[in-house]
């Protein structure tokens, strides 16, 4: 880049010493002469071909790097694909969900539709849940009800699991959907999976009336064929490994130095932290309580729902990830755990014995899972090898039965 | 426009390449637009603030500069004055007042106006008011170009947190066709760099543990309040000193320098050192057109002293509508003034315990003043401070991340990693390249759906 520029007369390696001013009481003359209007294309044809050979120069000087970068970046691409194929594809996005089709069908559950009436000796779950059940980041036939239904069937008696679930769904909602939309299935049994956020929104929504979320709204939601060079970039660069990568190392590296922290907004506590007990600008854990009186209730008029309906209710908590272990490698948000006063699982689990519902402790399932069992980018949603985990947890209670 | 955006990513490059290109009218023509740009992303009406500032300074100016009448000057002088400082009343100290009023007398003069303070109104008035204040006493002739004023009052650089620049530096500057120099713009780029790390990665860190502290301070632990007070050094330090880097940094790409803002002030081994080194730009404003003025050190110790306390008062004041401002305004003054009263020589002792030992004590005066700049009241920063004295009982969280950058930022400055960065790149278009390429990457990963905080120099 050197230049006959680079002969300028500043002292440009004094950039940085600090400029003296001049005496306020001593006159200082400043050029008045008018400045000449010219042509505003003027320089374009002496600047611009200077500069296309000083980047030129650049490149040539350094080619060998130019290239060595460009293979590191194939090779890296490659990598991570091969590793993660989840990369290829965000795990938020609103109809594709690490790298796979977020599609609801005609029924308004995500997974194949079901026959109505139920075809006989068949055995058929009814999956509630939010978006940890629905299959945020995974394929839907790599769902806990997807797994469920393998981990069930024989060939005496098939099983279908019908996945309810949706994401930001709470139990008042779930327990309208139970009995409003969910009961014309024939369900035999019932399996509710709880999350931390699902508790959070108990005291997030507690002055709102439960509403039935809608069905067509949902199917909505199913891929849309977008076309078009807007569309084909947008497609190229979720479907790059390297964006994605750094998209998430970027938000742990954010938790990291505390640039994002996990507090949640008293005015409206929506997240994992309210289920945890999570102490934070001197509050007690009085909000966390009050969320699980609401949940207990809730709880209480769901199982009123499946008890008049005469469905067997399941109820397992799906642990997030920083819970499992004290191994950093489970905390890459860096959630302070000093701060966690509240075991859900020991709460929802005494909740259920109270309300003579079965619990299901998915943790040892889930922390023995053959490999990691959460999606990369978060610490809620499971990839396949732990929603095959939750299900195998599942299966296990409902057989012992 | 916030420097932590990404669109300012984009619209500097595109600022510069259309500057470099365009000959020097246009290129003048196209700052002021760009500026006017800058500001209005904040708020388009308030723009017009600073039209008025630039027709108000310019036209006083040229009546200074072209009667010959003392009385015409004087009135010209003093209508500027009063525009400038009435703007600044209106928009900043009309409810401190009314409300300092109503507490004391149970009356209030005016009913709370509730208005916006607009982006940067303190920093852009003082340098205006500098412009006109130097045409006055005859150490610069009036600018025949409205453009010269214009481009002067709201060059984007420093437009909305300074530095708060002379008419004298900046504009024979802006009045140069100068070409491309490499140097200067890696320099530049460098700069922008170094001040983004310290806004984005150290400033924005530190935020939420004072902001947490200090939301509840009758609930945090006195150790949880010290460190938060050394967290909040390190924040108001990253914060606002690296949006100066950011703006001498971008100036540079220009091609055009900007007075230094911050030299090490948190090596400084007394408090009249530490205001050498702490917001230069400010500080010789008010020792230009206030301590001065006012008599500065020429009448004695006692009238010293005074126009010691006025200045730093005023200075307080200049922060915020507040009388913890003043405060701490008042507590700069009064360290200032005992440092006098002792002895206490203004540059560092020889002797290293010495020094080691006056530098501890002024970096926690500095802390303890610091308090009151943070507290959202004087009854709230006597709480801080009652709780940090007695070790108060109470919850304690990331108590250690602001002490060890405490201690990272004072290695780093010890070892002028500043200058070296700077040099560095200054010296290399490869790296300055590669690193050019990463940290837009980086920085437009960081900005991605995050809340950053603005700057905390924008509220005054």
């Amino acid at each position: 880049m050197s230049t006959n520029s680079e002969s300028h007369t500043r002292h440009v390696d004094a950039v940085l010493e600090p400029i003296t001013p001049s005496s306020r009481y001593e006159h200082v003359e400043i050029e008045q002469s008018p400045i000449r209007i010219s042509n505003p294309l003027s320089r374009v044809m002496r600047v611009i071909p200077r500069w296309f050979m000083q980047g030129l120069g650049l490149l040539r000087q350094n080619l060998r790097w130019v290239v060595v970068s460009l293979i590191v970046l194939v090779a890296l691409e490659i990598t991570l694909r091969a590793a993660e194929p989840r990369l290829m594809g965000r795990v938020y996005n609103a109809s594709m969900t690490g790298g796979h089709p977020l599609a609801f069908n005609e029924q308004g559950f995500r997974g194949q539709p079901v026959e109505i009436p139920k075809p006989v000796g068949t055995r058929r779950v009814l999956a509630l849940g939010d978006s940890v059940t629905m299959g945020t980041g995974v394929a839907h036939d790599q769902t806990w009800p997807a797994y469920l239904a393998q981990r069930l069937s024989d060939p005496q008696r098939p099983a279908e699991v019908i996945n309810a679930g949706l994401p930001t769904l709470d139990l008042a909602q779930m327990e309208l959907e139970l009995r409003e939309r969910w009961s014309r299935f024939q369900c035999d049994e019932v399996v509710l999976v709880i999350t931390g956020n699902m508790v959070s929104f108990a005291k997030a929504r507690e002055d709102q009336a439960a509403t039935l979320p809608d069905s067509k709204k949902r199917r909505a939601t199913a891929i849309k064929e977008e076309s078009g060079l807007r569309a084909g970039l947008k497609s190229l660069y979720t479907d790059v490994a390297i964006p994605n990568t750094l998209v998430i190392g970027s938000e742990h590296a954010k938790f990291a130095i505390g640039l994002e922290d996990h507090r949640y907004n008293p005015e409206h506590p929506v997240g994992v932290m309210l289920a945890h007990g999570y102490l934070q600008d001197g509050r007690d854990a009085s909000m966390s309580e009050q969320a699980y009186d609401i949940v207990r209730s809730q709880l209480a008029q769901l199982k009123q729902a499946a008890d008049d309906l005469g469905l067997p209710l399941t109820v397992t908590y799906a642990p997030p990830k920083f819970s499992l272990n004290d191994s950093i490698w489970y905390n890459l948000k860096f959630v302070n755990r000093d701060r966690l006063t509240i075991d859900p699982i020991e709460r929802i689990s005494t909740m259920c014995t109270e309300l003579g519902i079965t619990f299901v402790d998915p943790v040892d399932a889930i922390r023995n899972a053959p490999s990691p069992a959460y999606v990369l980018s978060d610490y809620t949603h499971f990839s396949p090898s732990g929603h095959d985990a939750l299900a195998s947890a599942i299966e296990r209670s409902i057989r012992s039965r | 426009m916030l420097f932590n955006s990404t669109l300012y990513l984009i619209f500097l490059p595109l600022v510069a390449a259309l500057y470099y290109v365009l000959p020097l009218w246009w290129r003048r023509v196209m700052l002021v637009a760009a500026s006017y740009a800058f500001y209005m992303v904040w708020s388009v009406p308030f723009s017009s603030l600073l039209l008025f500032s630039t027709v108000i300074d310019y036209t006083a100016a040229r009546v200074i500069d072209s009667s010959d009448s003392p009385v015409r000057q004087r009135l010209a002088l003093l209508v500027s004055l009063s525009a400038n400082l009435g703007v600044l009343a209106v928009f900043k100290y009309a409810d401190f007042f009314t409300n300092s009023v109503y507490s004391l007398f149970g009356v209030r003069p005016w009913q709370e106006l509730d208005l916006i303070l607009p982006l940067g109104i303190s920093f852009y008035t003082f340098q205006t008011m500098s412009y006109t204040i130097d045409v006055y006493r005859g150490h610069l002739s009036a600018r025949k170009s409205l453009i010269d004023v214009a481009l002067y009052v709201s060059f984007f650089p420093q437009l909305v947190a300074g530095p708060i620049i002379r008419a004298d530096t900046l504009i024979p500057q802006l009045r140069e066709e100068n070409e491309e120099n490499w140097q200067l713009i890696r320099a530049g780029i460098a700069l922008i760099i170094w001040g983004m790390v310290k806004k984005v990665f150290i400033a924005d860190a530190m935020a939420p543990i004072v902001n947490e502290s200090y939301a509840n301070a009758g609930a945090a632990s006195g150790i949880a309040l010290l460190s938060a007070t050394y967290a909040f050094a390190v924040q108001i330090y990253c914060d606002f000193s690296g949006y100066t880097d950011i703006a001498i940094g971008s100036a540079l790409v220009l091609g055009i320098r900007l007075p230094a803002n911050f030299r090490e002030p948190y090596l400084s081994c007394s408090i009249r050192e530490f205001w050498r080194r702490w917001h230069i730009s400010l500080s010789t404003w008010l020792r230009d057109y206030l301590y001065i003025p006012l008599g500065g050190s020429k009448r004695g110790p006692t009238h010293t002293q005074i126009n010691l306390m006025i200045t730093m008062l005023l200075g307080g004041l200049w922060h915020g509508a507040g009388w913890n401002w003043v405060v701490w305004g008042g507590l700069q003054g009064l360290m200032m003034i005992i440092e006098r009263i002792i002895g206490l020589s203004e540059s560092p002792p020889k002797q290293l315990l010495a020094k080691i030992v006056r530098w501890f004590i002024t970096f926690h005066l500095v802390c303890l003043s610091w308090v009151f700049f943070r507290a959202s009241d004087v009854e709230q920063a006597w709480e801080v401070i009652t709780r940090i004295g007695t070790l108060a009982p109470g919850y304690a969280f990331e108590i250690w991340t602001p002490i060890a950058l405490v201690a990272l930022l004072l290695i780093v400055e010890i070892g002028r990693g500043r200058k070296r960065f700077v040099n560095t790149l200054q010296h290399s278009a490869p790296l300055a390249l590669l690193l050019a390429i990463l940290a837009f990457i980086v920085f437009a990963l960081t900005f991605r759906g995050a809340s950053s905080p603005e700057f905390i120099y924008f509220q005054f």
